[in-house]
């Protein structure tokens, strides 16, 4: 084992030259600069990894998962709250004024709507001549020569350089976003979301044309996007984000073959397959991701992961059963952060209805029908008196002394899976415990 | 999907029955016919799925049976959307009897090949999709919209009965395109029901989620008060929105996305409607959120038995949800026919084309494209419309408009437009039999 670490390293003292970007725990927040500290939204919350020379990595997650976030903050279009992003050996979020003007030559972004990307008042030579003119390459008469070249070389025409936005379609609107990231031969291109505002036909020319732009000036990709199998055609690598956190990041094939993180299990087996034959058995993730003002003290995706580690009395509960506590969890952690307005405090005291229905319903809700064992039965007793004390503070803590474990009140490491560099965020992968795979196997189908 | 038999209609038969519609806009520059001759049917308990890409008319033909077509756009006359839900047919007889006529009355009367030899009707039984005068009725006539002409029908009438029994109406129809004011009010919404692509823009912002329940409630079921709030919180429960007492009271501001479109699904069920249009419900969401609402239309769909019909441009959906799956472009179905047929064995280069251009269905590197883009259908077709961007085209088909036809003689369930079809049939034999049904189009 210490011997292939030891290796590993080696291997990467070497390829140290090949890496282009290297990021270590990257942090991006949002809303921090209230006067009394506040709350800020962790979009990105301590992320490293690295790109290396010539490669398309990956980056894939749901909407609000801080994946575009990530990507600006690289291209240095947000600032980083904390951490380092080296590029080529340089820190550049110590970047400023002029060196900051000369560097983001080198790093260019295509933006996912191509409507909304493109100005309408501008011709799209103008358009694509314009960081030429604001860095003040060569002569005007060139920056026009170059321009048609770059027209031409994305699958447009030279006469188009008088046309406006307008007059193109979606596909050719994203392809003169490609023509203008180009224009001052980037090595590093950000691509967030480039085909999702696009049918499919479409969607693979530009695919195709990104791959041969590529080969041909040796670019490096960060690939931002939510359909998978766009990403499995493409990426060389891939980074799996879940609320501001990478689960995992590994070779593509790998990945896709084998995921080992329990959220690139669901989010893998979430793809719909254009094939009505594939029976595939699908893990429906319950709720949706919390709220990145206030996420989970643990594990980011404890919240929601279909392997969680459940404390050892409880393991043989049924799984029905675990769901609806789950869920219960979830309703009062809700109930914490929901305000309560005058009126519905007015209405509590005089004892009338308020749109918060009582603790009875809820768990007529969801307990009705469901064999509940004497062992968890003063437990929701307890819960149950807290919450009609409006302390859902205390019945929070004790769902969690109960039911919680590792995953709710530790953050995991991430821990090496597969041969090639593959490395995931679960506490299921340290010695001891069940693989997240055999736990979603028994739990789930 | 198996379901018990509700009424003496059969399961198998059809609640909607579209036939030939026609959607165009009239702008000061051209005409575009954005649906272009559509036929299909939707079945209780089955899910019809629709794809194309953009600019095909999928939203446009879901905007027609809905009655949500707005100014420049008009259903053409020829088109005819039939709604043969008994229950509903009898119910609307006895309500608006005044727009009720009674076909068997007419038919004693008249007979289809006098009717449509009267100076001023302009139509053949071609251009309605049929095949002779003697395979129509004196409904589909009335249907199409030809009663007005012919002075059988009045303007408003909508409810078609073609057979009573001692007072008992057995069978008979709705005509969606010929609903206007009341009926039209309580057959929107009421029958049929529509989700949306975007359930934020489907959602006022400054009613709360219950409100906005309670208002279809009020409106078609004649809830108010209490009773509808209590209505309202076991629709959201139903369709698995947790808490929701207190949901009921909040703005769609404070749901999440899934959740939205959760809330605009139990809006859409409100009324019970026998039929769910969903227009790209998923498109605007996440593939994990994406899964729990196609999880959740199946579940209803079981527990209500609905005729869905499903709006969609990705293939993995469609394969997902769909039994049947009409394939449009550019106003056209260029094929139709079951999930497993079509993806097993697609006949039309169109649909072949879409198939490959997703990633990961096909081998090699380079991904496989589709040529060109969606032409816009501003003239009434003389060739084939996907003919610039067909890898197989051949030189009749810039002068022949291929007709849907069986893909092979014999197999009825799968049709496909175009003019390598049917299959076991010779080159000009087939182009003969594409174009004779074009030439009667074209007499008139």
């Amino acid at each position: 084992m210490s011997q292939r670490t030891l290796q590993s390293e080696e291997e990467m003292m070497d390829e140290r030259d090949d890496v282009m970007v290297e990021v270590s725990d990257l942090r991006t927040y949002y809303d921090e600069g209230k006067l009394f500290g506040g709350n800020p939204v962790k979009a990105v919350d301590g992320v490293s990894f690295e790109i290396k020379r010539g490669e398309t990595l990956g980056l894939v997650g749901e909407s609000g998962c801080g994946k575009t976030t990530l990507g600006r903050t690289l291209v240095q279009l947000e600032e980083a709250t904390s951490g380092e992003i080296h590029f080529d050996g340089t820190d550049i979020t110590t970047l400023s004024g002029p060196e900051l003007k000369a560097w983001r030559r080198d790093a260019q972004i295509v933006f996912q709507d191509p409507d909304s990307s493109l100005n309408d008042r501008m011709t799209v030579g103008e358009i694509v001549r314009e960081p030429l003119d604001v860095h003040d390459w060569k002569t005007p008469r060139e920056r026009q020569q170059r321009v048609r070249e770059l027209l031409e070389k994305v699958g447009l025409q030279r006469e188009h350089y008088y046309r406006y936005p307008h007059q193109f379609s979606g596909g050719q609107r994203q392809r003169i976003g490609v023509a203008r990231t180009l224009t001052l031969e980037p090595k590093f291109i950000v691509l967030d979301e480039p085909v999702s505002a696009l049918d499919v036909s479409v969607q693979a020319e530009v695919i195709n044309l990104l791959e041969d732009l590529q080969d041909e000036f040796d670019l490096t990709y960060l690939f931002i996007a939510h359909d998978l199998s766009v990403v499995r055609h493409i990426c060389d690598r891939v980074a799996v984000m879940y609320l501001g956190n990478i689960m995992e990041i590994g070779p593509t094939e790998e990945l896709f073959a084998d995921p080992a993180n329990p959220y690139t299990h669901a989010l893998l087996s979430a793809i719909p397959e254009p094939d009505p034959t594939a029976h595939r058995d699908r893990i429906t993730l319950q709720g949706t991701p919390p709220n990145p003002r206030d996420p989970p003290s643990g594990c980011p995706f404890s919240t929601r992961c279909p392997a969680r580690i459940r404390p050892e009395e409880y393991e043989n509960l049924d799984d029905t059963l675990w769901t609806q506590l789950d869920l219960l969890r979830e309703i009062v952690r809700e109930r914490k952060r929901a305000e309560r307005g005058m009126s519905d405090r007015l209405k509590s005291l005089l004892g009338r209805e308020s749109r918060f229905g009582s603790i009875n319903e809820i768990y007529d809700e969801l307990f009705k029908g469901l064999e509940i064992p004497d062992s968890i039965q003063p437990v929701l007793e307890q819960v149950a008196d807290d919450v009609r004390a409006k302390n859902e503070e205390s019945a929070l803590e004790l769902l969690n002394e109960e039911f919680g474990s590792v995953c709710d009140t530790d953050i995991p490491a991430y821990h090496p899976v597969g041969d090639d560099g593959r490395v995931s965020l679960c506490h299921r992968h340290e010695p001891g415990h069940d693989t997240p795979r055999a736990v979603i196997d028994r739990r789930h189908r | 999907m198996e379901s018990p038999a509700q009424t003496a209609r059969a399961d198998t038969d059809p609640i909607v029955e579209v036939r030939n519609l026609q959607t165009a806009f009239y702008t000061d520059k051209e005409v575009i016919r954005a649906v272009d001759g559509v036929s299909f049917d939707l079945t209780p308990g089955e899910t019809v799925g629709i794809v194309g890409e953009s600019g095909s008319g999928k939203s446009v033909t879901a905007r027609s049976m809905m009655g949500l077509v707005d100014n420049p756009g008009v259903i053409l006359a020829g088109s005819s959307i039939r709604f043969t839900h008994l229950e509903t047919v009898r119910e609307f007889a006895t309500k608006f009897s005044r727009r009720t006529v009674d076909v068997e009355e007419l038919e004693a009367e008249h007979d289809v090949r006098s009717l449509l030899e009267r100076p001023g009707i302009d139509v053949t039984p071609a251009q309605l999709g049929y095949d002779s005068v003697e395979s129509m009725t004196i409904a589909d006539l009335l249907a199409a919209g030809y009663g007005d002409q012919l002075g059988l029908t009045d303007g408003d009438d909508c409810v078609f009965i073609t057979e009573q029994s001692s007072g008992e109406v057995v069978d008979g129809f709705i005509e969606i395109t010929r609903l206007e004011g009341k009926p039209q009010r309580a057959m929107r919404g009421g029958k049929i029901a529509m989700v949306f692509q975007d359930p934020l823009t489907s959602l006022n912002p400054v009613y709360t989620v219950g409100n906005q329940i309670k208002e279809a409630l009020r409106l078609h079921q004649d809830l108010s008060g209490r009773a509808a709030t209590k209505e309202a919180i076991s629709l959201l429960e139903a369709v698995g929105i947790p808490d929701s007492r207190r949901r009921v009271a909040e703005y769609p501001h404070q749901f999440s996305g899934g959740m939205r479109q959760r809330a605009v699904i139990a809006m859409a069920l409100a009324c019970d409607p026998e039929v769910l249009i969903c227009d790209e419900p998923t498109t605007a969401l996440d593939v994990t959120i994406q899964a729990q609402i196609l999880e959740l239309l199946e579940e209803l769909q079981e527990k209500r038995d609905l005729a869905i019909m499903f709006i969609t441009h990705d293939m993995g959906v469609i394969a997902e949800v769909a039994d049947r799956v009409n394939v449009m472009y550019a106003g056209e179905t260029v094929e139709t026919a079951d999930v497993h047929t079509l993806f097993a064995n697609p006949k039309h280069p169109y649909t072949e084309g879409l198939l490959q251009s997703i990633p990961g269905r096909q081998e090699g590197d380079r991904l496989q494209t589709i040529e060109g883009n969606v032409p816009t259908p501003n003239e009434p077709p003389t060739f084939c419309r996907f003919a610039p961007r067909c890898p197989k085209a051949f030189e009749s088909c810039d002068s022949v408009h291929p007709v849907s036809v069986p893909v092979e003689s014999g197999v009825d369930d799968h049709t496909a437009a175009c003019l390598l079809y049917p299959e076991d049939v010779s080159e000009i034999d087939r182009i003969e039999r594409h174009s004779e049904t074009q030439s009667t189009e074209g007499e008139h």
